[in-house]
């Protein structure tokens, strides 16, 4: 315990001091020598003291709890700390880390700590609701005396914990969704056209097909007539979503990965009220996270939802994103029936180009169709500015935006389908777009 | 810490017995049940303690808590007498305690006299000395003694002639004064008879038993070897407490003296009577040094010792000099032991939002952003894909001002389209007109007149990405 406890630069002058007091008080008052050895007896004191609530609070123990539900709503994480000891802690301070995308909103980060002997107490911390994987932790304290003549070293009282948030479903995104997506043929069109659903038999057209003819009915009433197929869906809908760091450009909420998984959650949770089976994907830095082979109704939504979670900006990681792995992920679980893959990721650079180029041609040489959604990063850069400076903010990234869509370009040049959204969109307009395309 | 705790509460414990004093071991003199030493009579209370119950007596509280069915009070040639007061007392205190009483006196000497008298017993010990007539020892006369039904021949010491009560031994001598005493060589030898050395009879229920040597019962005596003393002294305890089991012994130690082993130690005269054996001489080595071992004999001198050093070598003017620098020299071991840190608060918690270009964010929310003739070219840029997107007409062209005027006013069209082109031109030098321009004051200006003309056709600069998309995804 000698080594864990430090002396401060504030013991040297105040042990100049008795000293001081001490000679004084042999060459002129002998009253002052005993104000001199209290004042030493108070220093060992401290140290005593010191290393007693060092003690105690090295033998705290500690759980903790975190409650998130949706990014409107904050996280709460609560501390219990439990002083196991008959000694008090009367002078720790505690400082809690965290995902610094997070925002505390109370109470302080840093503060005092106070725990009585045999008690508990509780630190609960409440942070603005974001979506995706955050790491709250760990919780450090230190110990002083009260002169502040010694120190503990730093004591981990929690490790971390991890807290994930759900994005928001908007209902009245969902509501116009229904029209939308039954004009982009997402949903089941009961309308007759090229397909392999049975749709309704009619009379023979010149030009109709022979092999549509239902011989049956002509053998029993003598006419010609055809089956009608329904016009082909997609029943099978991947959302795939770049997590790694550029897509966290932005104000919190309004950055292009959080406002991709609230798109991604309100359009799964309307596809699969309809019966429609959706996947979902996250890829980072740190690797990749599926919510397997496109599913629906409930189970299908909840492993959607179940993915998003794990969205997470890499702080720490080195290096960048597999890719290839991502390809090769996304071949493997998208199902042999014709699927609609949503990419959403910022293709600038040649590797993330040439990413989105191989990933369409391995879908399309499969019969699935790919669509890139892409941020325009200017529009969410500036989201935040004010309006004074907003222009000028955007005029000076200028450049930015001009490689963003020389990117798209050339990704279109090379037969992918590309969408370009800021934060002013909404998932009706990726649709709509998406229509225009097709 | 450990360490520190226990110095701090030793130097309170040794400080508390000093304050306390001395507690000097006194080392008791002759046949005292307390005496290990030759010519005490410890090895009697082992022996009695072996069988029944044994207490000795200090004081006369000690006696009035003795308490039995059966008690047998013992004495052994005291070498205080037995004052008349003493003896009422303690046979008031012995009759008071004990159904039954019973008394053994082994003296050769007439101090127990006043004890036998307060009994109302007939029994005294004379006080002379039986001397053998022929032989080496003199004093040492072969008697018979006789315990209950049993018989036992011993050597007696300096024993003397005991009268009264019936008598239970005796050896066959010449009964002399101690101060005197005839020769066995003497012409003038008076003849050997039988001379009473015990004697015994109850009297009020007390049966009271008179040896006139107390010799027999010593340490030295009992411890040599000689199994016959032992099994007299048994047998005389047993005899005496006629069988009782609860019987209770009580030894008195209050008519011996006591001295101090120091005194003890220095040869005197003292010290000759009590100490004659090797072991007897350990003992009193270890009495004295106890006493020394005691705080209160050496911590007080200890501390003024070291006062009046102090007042010579630390308040001296020489050690005004030293005493603050070997302190502070040795001060560093303890001031060093410890690491040290540079106290500051634990760090928080940085929070960040990522941008691509922050730097260039703060600049720009600061106002102390660059902005040159490049800025300029891409605010042209942007209005040009705007125009274009929206009219139909790019900024360059001479139709513009036309169809812009319809919105924003002919004269204001004008003046914004040939002001565009002006700078435009200048800034990728393809006009060397105007030489001087403050392009920052140029760019702001014509962003804010640039938003006001786009506002006036319903769009906005903040849309010209948006809408160059469409443009090229269109083209």
């Amino acid at each position: 315990m000698g080594d864990f406890i430090s002396r401060t630069h504030r013991l040297a002058p105040y042990l100049f001091v008795c000293v001081a007091l001490a000679t004084v008080g042999i060459f002129y008052e002998r009253v002052l020598i005993p104000y001199s050895l209290a004042l030493v007896s108070v220093a060992v004191l401290m140290r005593y003291y010191a290393t007693l609530s060092a003690s105690a609070i090295s033998k705290v123990t500690a759980t903790a709890r975190a409650r998130a539900t949706t990014e409107v709503a904050d996280v709460l994480v609560e501390f219990e700390l439990r002083n196991n000891t008959r000694i008090p802690v009367l002078l720790g301070e505690y400082t809690l880390s965290y995902s610094p995308l997070l925002k505390i909103r109370g109470p302080a980060k840093a503060g005092l700590l106070f725990i009585p002997p045999s008690s508990t107490v509780r630190l609960v911390f409440s942070f603005s609701g974001r979506v995706g994987t955050y790491r709250v932790g760990p919780l450090r304290a230190v110990v002083r005396d009260p002169l502040g003549l010694f120190r503990s070293g730093e004591i981990e009282v929690y490790g971390t914990l991890d807290v994930k948030v759900l994005p928001a479903i908007e209902p009245a995104v969902v509501k116009r969704l229904w029209v939308a997506t039954r004009r982009s043929g997402l949903i089941r069109t009961k309308q007759p056209g090229e397909g392999v659903e049975f749709y309704d038999v009619r009379e023979y057209r010149p030009g109709d097909e022979l092999r549509n003819v239902v011989w049956r009915l002509y053998a029993s009433r003598g006419s010609l007539a055809v089956k009608e197929m329904e016009k082909e869906s997609f029943q099978y809908v991947a959302f795939l979503i770049d997590s790694s760091r550029e897509m966290w450009v932005g104000p919190p909420r309004q950055t292009p990965a959080e406002h991709f998984s609230r798109i991604v959650a309100s359009i799964s949770y309307y596809l699969c009220s309809r019966g429609y089976n959706v996947s979902a994907m996250v890829f980072n830095e740190r690797g990749v996270s599926s919510s397997g082979r496109p599913s629906g109704g409930k189970d299908g939504l909840r492993r959607v939802y179940r993915t998003l979670l794990d969205l997470e900006y890499a702080e720490d990681s080195q290096g960048g994103v597999g890719l290839d792995s991502v390809v090769g992920r996304l071949v493997s679980l998208v199902p042999r029936e014709r699927t609609l893959v949503f990419l959403f990721t910022r293709p600038v650079g040649q590797a993330r180009e040439e990413f989105v180029v191989k990933l369409s041609d391995v879908l399309r040489s499969k019969n699935h169709i790919l669509f890139l959604v892409t941020p325009l990063i200017v529009g969410y850069e500036t989201s935040d500015a004010p309006a004074w400076a907003r222009k000028l903010y955007q005029l000076k990234l200028y450049e930015i935006l001009k490689e963003d869509l020389e990117s798209i370009a050339r990704l279109r040049a090379r037969g992918v389908r590309a969408i370009a959204v800021d934060p002013s969109y909404v998932p009706q307009r990726v649709v709509r777009i998406i229509e225009e395309l097709v | 810490m450990a360490f520190g705790l226990v110095s701090a509460l030793l130097v309170i414990g040794l400080i508390g017995l000093a304050e306390e004093g001395p507690v000097l071991p006194e080392v008791p003199l002759g046949p005292s049940p307390l005496s290990p030493l030759s010519y005490g009579a410890l090895s009697l209370y082992e022996i009695a303690r072996s069988a029944y119950r044994a207490t000795i007596v200090l004081t006369p509280k000690d006696m009035g808590e003795v308490s039995s069915s059966t008690c047998l009070y013992v004495v052994v040639s005291p070498t205080i007498p037995i004052g008349k007061d003493r003896a009422d007392a303690t046979v008031e205190s012995l009759r008071r305690g004990c159904r039954r009483l019973s008394v053994l006196v082994a003296d050769e000497e007439t101090t127990s006299n006043g004890l036998l008298e307060a009994l109302n017993s007939t029994i005294r010990v004379v006080g002379n000395r039986v001397m053998v007539p022929v032989g080496a020892s003199p004093y040492h006369p072969k008697a018979s003694l006789s315990v209950g039904d049993g018989t036992f021949t011993i050597t007696l010491d300096l024993a003397s002639e005991v009268v009264g009560g019936t008598t239970s031994g005796y050896t066959v001598g010449v009964a002399v004064e101690p101060s005197g005493g005839v020769r066995a060589d003497s012409g003038s030898t008076p003849a050997a008879r039988a001379v009473p050395v015990a004697s015994e009879e109850v009297v009020s229920g007390v049966h009271i038993y008179v040896l006139g040597d107390g010799s027999v019962l010593l340490n030295q005596v009992l411890n040599s070897g000689d199994r016959v003393y032992r099994e007299f002294a048994r047998k005389l305890l047993d005899y005496l407490c006629a069988g009782d089991r609860e019987c209770t012994v009580v030894l008195d130690a209050r008519n011996y003296a006591s001295a101090n082993p120091f005194a003890l130690l220095g040869g005197g005269a003292e010290s000759r009577e009590a100490v004659v054996s090797l072991m007897d001489t350990l003992y009193v080595v270890s009495a004295a040094v106890l006493a020394i071992a005691h705080p209160a004999v050496w911590l007080p001198p200890l501390l003024e010792s070291a006062d009046r050093f102090l007042r010579v070598a630390v308040f001296s003017p020489l050690s005004y000099a030293i005493v603050p620098l070997v302190a502070l020299y040795f001060s560093r071991f303890f001031y060093y032991r410890e690491a040290l840190t540079r106290d500051k608060p634990l760090p928080e918690q940085m929070e960040k939002d990522v941008y691509i270009a922050a730097d260039l964010r703060m600049s720009v929310l600061r106002g102390t952003v660059r902005i040159d003739a490049k800025d300029f070219v891409n605010l042209y840029d942007m209005v040009d894909a705007v125009m274009t997107a929206l009219v139909g007409v790019r900024l360059s062209d001479d139709s513009l001002p036309g169809v812009l005027g319809r919105y924003v006013g002919s004269e204001r069209a004008l003046e914004y389209w040939k002001g565009m082109n002006r700078l435009y031109r200048r800034a990728t030098r393809r006009s060397l007109w105007p030489p001087i321009v403050p392009w920052r004051r140029a760019v702001l200006k014509y962003l804010e007149e640039s938003e006001s003309v786009l506002n006036s056709l319903g769009e906005s600069l903040s849309r010209a990405a948006e809408l160059e998309l469409l443009a090229s995804l269109r083209g």
